[in-house]
């Protein structure tokens, strides 16, 4: 395999790579690939030949989730291995074992959070819910719920969980799912230039309003499938299946994203219709607000579900509901194209699919929206929908009630004997509803799984004031809450590297709920919950004690060697460390990138002596070089301004100790708006995309490369960590 | 002035800095994802260097760049579409490091490029300290290249020749890594460490692989070899040639496989020393400089250094890709001020991250870790590491900078006494969870290097191997052939691991310690306290010194140790894109 200097392939193999290495060369070569007509060259290494495959059939049990195949005194069981896994997401129970006798009828409910009963599990789940409501209404021994549900179940991963499940002889399969289907663009650890350039063409013709139509018919495409799937899986087993819609909550969980690149100065204009649209809404001129969104609709052709989100508000305030309601429908739609970070939600397209499968496929359906509109008073009113709804798609023990008596009607129906409905009083669901009784749910149970509420949506819900509700919710169901609110304090004082670790076994040894494993840990200082905490703990005439505060200085405080607050750790919001890296973008980056008109950091004082913020910043541009000011807040009140242009440049603000708080203490940075560049920007997007580069869709106001927080006047040298 | 010295997107991505010249900082980026072999542009390992030096982005005066992406796109292009290829073409971007140093680190300004061979013959002769010398660097591929002959005097370092693509000594020694069953660009260890259990019996056969001709040439013959990216790098020939089928990984090893990595091994070293040979002829100097992967077969080196015609070796301790990066910001200081980096040689390679013993007490006492405390107390400490070392216990050692480089030198290791019979077996069995057949290295006090291995020099880097020629009997670091690779020790260059093999001598007589990296197998080596307490829990490591604290397993509770293995479980499952076991990464 001789390489001769003189090969002719080679001097042009080098010609060619020297023009790939311009923007133009590239630029040309994606495009003929994107038409079909670029071919690699062929090798020039010899080719061997080709080895043929081996093919091997298996006809073997296959795992059942987390469940696998074994073995027992000659029977086939199914059995968790043991120890789990810390994060497993399945219900605790150790083995399964295929139906051997006509009763109790077997369910078997498969699906993703909603149905696992998040922040109540294991405690108390729909599973349980159902086969306690089924076996009231029938008696002890006739039917069993299996519970084969779990966490961020993919619809992909329902499809193979249906099929196992079949291994267990369920007479029944309830599937409760649809929140995770929603495709978005998610980025890839290296772009796939083929992906990348099917966007291109798409968003060339249509613009955004084109990615999020390819993505909501991928969803369509998807949603259809699984569906298709299990109607045929029902067919072949001869089992019925029950599909459960689920309902997403729709006043009490914002979805907030940044618009994205709009052509010419739409983008600025959206930004500034927004500020003003908050002001409205704020100072009650709701009329106004709404006006204001729907010219943000009209900007971003729909795509954003922040504008959807601002006039389903401003509606709400005006008693307008059902307008309101179909605005938050909305929003759900456009969140789920540009879902970062990812809120679950079954869009109305997966609703749709899923109401139809009882027409189209012969499926029996359950929706949970009507079921809730008719029975549970849900008709866009906050407090009717925190009734049956924790947050945007998980339910409260009211809502489990509600959810799963709505099931038990459809199943009494299907079944004859001692399973079947008595002739009066289990055929309609007002009726089960009064025979039913409420889930028994201990206080401690309900007050833990109500601070996780709250937590959840202090970490992911943009909308204000929801935190504070469910952790007074938990404190009034039992009081003993408090310790756990104060342990959870308590771990954001320990040291960054060990916090996830030490909030860990808190958690742990706190609660056995493998979902409060997830909202505890977060790596974060967690600034905004602390100090609602505090504020509930006070208004409850138990304040925090102080050696919390002090712990958090010890940890965390400002001193001269000072705090990078670009840090993770002091992001005031857990949303800002999750929001970009969405379709096509590049997952990380070194320097801050700011998607919104203002950003918000924390960081811990003392509040004895002033301190110096110094910041490295520069504005993006997409066309001209922009300047502009950045106005520089601690605790809302401005305390400086930075003039930035295209390049990194450094800045120093001195903050006067009688501004600062003991404790923590928030640091806003306001960006000057955008230039009115669009064109430029979305032209680039497109030409991005073509090549299958990394690209961002969102304008960015602002960049830091350095935000630090320190005591005394000099920079000291580096030193150990 | 600042340089950050960049080498990303082939195998281990790794970031230094060098302010006015001086080497502040260097570390790679799977230390810090906890991916083996991260090969993404190394942010972490950036964002580290710039924090160790003080500065942020905005003050970087240049970043050089490992290697000339146009230059390596020919080669992908004559070599075709890799079989097995990520979908899409996306390596014909060959303005990808550029474009996201700019995007992702946020650079703004000069970029310097290098040849890949160049940065390697740059990490070795401008940190060696000569003033001259003759340079000589292999590894499977870097552009074209895929071994270069140079040479060095004062600032400037030229490459003379080159061998190119197909015909790689780094690419068929991982060939022959890959059919013994082994994992590419890391099994590479294991071949060296297994051949002196084996007989040269095919020989002749590997020699039939490689056509070495007069001069600086060699050719592969093409007919073995299968290196267009596909699940193999081998063809169905190598199995007539060898007369066996490659081995299963995890499968057994049999003598076969023994005697074909010895083999493998005395073919290597007779084209090295063959080419090192012609090499003198080329170059006027007493003195070599290596790099590149295969300089790391410090098996090899050991014979270029005795029987070669030059009379000082350095070898660059990080030799592979990490290190490019090394030599790349070093070319670019040399590029902008006409003078050679003013460190001199590379004396220690403590350049990554250190952790105060207040944030180690901290992170201790936030796990509910009770630690044995011997801060003020050093003396105590070193006894007590002693005392669990003479009672047959391995110990964690982590103390310090962490070592730059593939190497544990004393700052993130697993020490234990070389004396004990069953200690390697112990150790690769209960704590590395690696093959039965691997070899541990020896730490030794410069003192008394000399007294117990066949060794004249200070060899800091455990980059040659020497013979054991020690009065004690030390089986756990003497290979079966009665070689060692040993780190001597300073006390200057790292005073509280000195301290403990002084401390140890004391105790024992012998000035030895057994040292290995601190990682199990398949994990990166351990970087913060967090990662060598997850260590601690997932080998059988009794314990483990964390700077000034002793932590006993039993000290580890029951759910923390449950956590830490979860997060190692976590890190485990996030590794996305790393290079296929059995291939090398020619895209």
């Amino acid at each position: 395999m001789a390489l001769s200097r003189s090969d002719p392939r080679r001097a042009a193999c080098e010609d060619l790579a020297r023009l790939l290495e311009t923007a133009d060369g590239l630029h040309e070569a994606r495009l003929l690939q994107l038409l079909g007509t670029f071919v690699p060259p062929a090798s020039a290494l010899p080719a061997p030949a080709a080895e043929p495959e081996a093919v091997e059939a298996r006809l073997t049990p296959i795992p059942i989730g987390a469940w696998l195949p074994q073995e027992i005194d000659g029977q086939l069981m199914f059995v968790r291995p043991n120890p789990p896994a810390l994060d497993d997401p399945w219900d605790p129970v150790k083995t399964l074992a295929p139906k051997a006798s006509p009763l109790p009828v077997r369910v078997c409910l498969l699906g993703e959070s909603t149905a696992a009963g998040w922040c109540y599990a294991p405690h108390l789940t729909p599973a349980r819910v159902l086969e306690d409501q089924l076996r009231a209404l029938k008696g002890p021994g006739s039917y069993e719920v299996l519970n084969l549900t779990r966490a961020d179940l993919g619809a992909r991963e329902l499809a193979e969980l249906a099929l196992a499940a079949l291994q267990l002889k369920p007479d029944l399969l309830v599937v409760f799912a649809g929140n995770n289907w929603p495709v978005r663009y998610k980025p890839a650890r290296s772009i796939n230039p083929e992906l990348s350039q099917k966007a291109a063409l798409t968003y060339r013709e249509n613009g955004v309003r084109g990615l999020a139509r390819s993505a909501r018919q991928a969803t369509l495409q998807t949603a259809e499938a699984i569906v298709a799937r299990l109607a045929r899986l029902a067919q072949s087993a001869g089992i019925p299946v029950v599909l459960i819609v689920p309902a997403v909550g729709l006043t009490n969980w914002d979805r907030a994203r940044p618009v994205t690149w709009l052509p010419g100065a739409a983008s600025a204009r959206w930004h500034a219709v927004r500020q003003q649209a908050l002001r409205w809404l704020s100072t009650g001129a709701y009329q106004e607000a709404a006006t204001a969104a729907r010219e943000m609709i009209e900007l971003d052709a729909g795509t954003c579900a922040t504008s959807h989100r601002i006039l389903a508000n401003a509606l709400l305030a005006l008693g307008r509901a059902d307008e309101a309601l179909a605005a938050c429908g909305d929003e759900v739609d456009a969140r789920s194209w540009d879902n970062l970070p990812s809120v679950p939600g079954a869009t109305s397209a997966v609703r749709e699919v899923l109401r139809r499968a009882a027409s189209e496929h012969g499926l029996r359906c359950v929706d949970l929206s009507a079921v809730f509109r008719e029975h549970g008073g849900l008709a866009g009113q906050a407090q009717s929908e925190r009734r049956l709804l924790l947050d945007y798609c998980h339910l409260t023990p009211q809502g489990m009630k509600l959810a799963m008596a709505a099931v038990a009607v459809e199943l009494l129906a299907l079944f004859a004997g001692p399973a079947a409905p008595a002739a009066d009083g289990e055929t309609t669901l007002e009726s089960l509803l009064t025979r039913l009784p409420d889930p028994d749910v201990p206080a401690d149970v309900d007050a833990h799984a109500k601070f996780m509420t709250g937590l959840y949506h202090a970490h992911w819900n943009t909308r204000e004031g929801e935190a504070e509700y469910w952790f007074n919710q938990s404190l009034k169901a039992w009081s003993g809450i408090r310790d756990t609110m104060l342990a959870y304090v308590a771990t954001r004082a320990a040291p960054a590297d060990t916090l996830l670790l030490s909030a860990e076994q808190q958690s742990i040894s706190r609660n056995s709920r493998p979902m409060a494993h997830r909202v505890w840990n977060v790596p974060h200082l967690d600034g905004e919950v602390i100090e609602l905490i505090g504020g509930v703990l006070a208004g409850s005439g138990r304040p925090a004690p102080a050696e919390l505060g002090a712990r958090q200085l010890a940890h965390h405080g400002v001193g001269e060697r000072g705090v990078n607050l670009l840090d993770p750790f002091f992001r005031w919001s857990l949303q800002d460390l999750y929001a970009t890296g969405g379709g096509f973008e590049h997952d990380r980056f070194l320097y801050y990138r700011a998607q919104w008109p203002a950003s918000h950091f924390c960081f811990v004082a003392d509040g004895a002596a002033p301190v110096v913020l110094e910041l490295t910043g520069r504005l993006q541009f997409a066309a001209k070089p922009r300047r502009g000011e950045v106005a520089v807040l601690v605790n809302g009140e401005r305390r400086g301004i930075a003039k930035l242009g295209p390049r990194w440049s450094r800045h120093r603000i001195t903050v006067g100790r009688r501004s600062l708080r003991t404790g923590v203490n928030r640091v806003t940075l306001e960006w000057p708006p955008l230039a009115s560049e669009g064109d430029e920007a979305t032209r680039e997007i497109g030409r991005r995309l073509d090549q299958g580069l990394p690209t961002q869709l969102h304008p960015v106001f602002g960049e830091l490369s350095e935000l630090v927080v320190r005591t005394g006047r000099k920079r000291p040298a580096a030193k150990a960590r | 002035m600042n340089i950050l010295g960049i080498s990303a997107y082939y195998h281990e991505s790794a970031c230094c800095l060098l302010q006015d010249g001086h080497l502040v900082a260097a570390a790679e980026e799977e230390r810090f994802s906890r991916v083996k072999h991260d090969a993404r542009l190394p942010v972490s390992a950036v964002r580290y260097c710039l924090e160790a030096g003080g500065i942020d982005v905005a003050d970087v005066d240049c970043v050089a760049y490992y290697e000339l992406p146009a230059r390596k796109l020919a080669r992908q292009l004559w070599a075709g579409d890799p079989l097995d290829g990520p979908p899409g073409l996306p390596w014909l971007d060959a303005l990808r490091p550029q474009r996201d140093i700019r995007d992702v680190l946020g650079y703004e300004g000069r970029i310097a490029t290098f040849e890949h061979h160049l940065s390697h013959a740059a990490s070795a002769f401008l940190y060696s300290g000569f003033s001259d010398a003759a340079v000589f660097t292999v590894d499977g591929v870097g552009e074209w290249a895929t071994t270069a002959y140079g040479q060095g005097h004062g600032s400037h370092v030229e490459l003379l020749e080159r061998v190119e693509f197909p015909n790689s000594l780094g690419l068929l020694y991982s060939t022959i890594t890959s059919y013994l069953g082994f994992r590419v660009n890391s099994g590479e260890y294991k071949v060296m460490g297994l051949a002196p259990y084996g007989e040269p019996r095919y020989v002749e056969q590997v020699r039939a692989l490689i056509d070495s001709r007069p001069g600086g040439q060699f050719v592969l013959d093409g007919r073995y070899f299968d290196f267009r990216g596909g699940k193999r790098m081998f063809t169905d020939r190598l199995f007539e040639l060898f007369g066996a089928p490659a081995r299963e990984p995890e499968s057994d090893i049999a003598p076969f496989h023994r005697d074909v990595a010895r083999s493998v091994q005395a073919v290597l070293e007779e084209v090295l020393l063959e080419k090192v040979r012609y090499l003198g002829t080329r170059v006027d100097s007493p003195r070599l400089c290596m790099a590149g992967g295969v300089a790391l077969n410090c098996v090899a080196n050991g014979r270029i250094l005795r029987e070669g015609p030059f009379e000082e070796l350095f070898v660059q301790p990080a030799a592979g890709d990490a290190g490019g990066c090394l030599g790349a910001a070093a070319l670019a200081f040399v590029q902008l001020t006409g003078r050679r980096p003013p460190g001199g040689r590379l004396r220690h390679v403590y350049l990554g991250p250190r952790y105060a013993s207040e944030t180690v007490a901290a992170q201790l006492a936030s796990l509910g870790v009770q630690a044995l405390d011997f801060r003020g107390a050093e003396a105590g400490l070193l006894e007590a590491v002693v005392d669990r070392l003479v009672a047959g216990q391995a110990v964690g050692w982590f103390h310090g900078a962490m070592e730059f480089g593939p190497r544990a030198l004393g700052a993130r290791s697993i020490v234990a006494d070389p004396r004990a019979a069953d200690m390697r077996e112990r150790l690769n069995r209960l704590v590395k969870r690696r093959e039965a057949f691997r070899p541990f290295a020896p730490s030794v006090l410069l003192r008394a290097a000399p007294e117990h291995f066949d060794l004249d020099h200070p060899s800091s880097f455990m980059l040659e191997t020497c013979a054991v020629r020690s009065p004690l009997d030390l089986p756990a670091i003497t290979h079966v052939d009665g070689s060692a690779r040993p780190q001597t020790v300073e006390r200057e260059q790292l005073p509280r691991f000195a301290a403990l093999l002084e401390a140890f001598d004391r105790r024992t007589g012998c000035p030895v310690l057994l040292n290995t990296s601190f990682n199990v197998r398949d994990e990166p080596i351990v970087c913060s306290p967090v990662d060598a307490l997850s260590c601690l829990v997932e080998s059988d490591l009794p314990c483990v010194a964390l700077e000034d604290f002793i932590i006993d397993r039993a000290m580890i509770g029951p759910e923390l140790a449950r956590l830490l293995k979860h997060r190692t479980e976590v890190h485990r499952r996030d590794r996305e894109g790393t290079p296929g076991a059995a291939v090398y990464t020619f895209v």
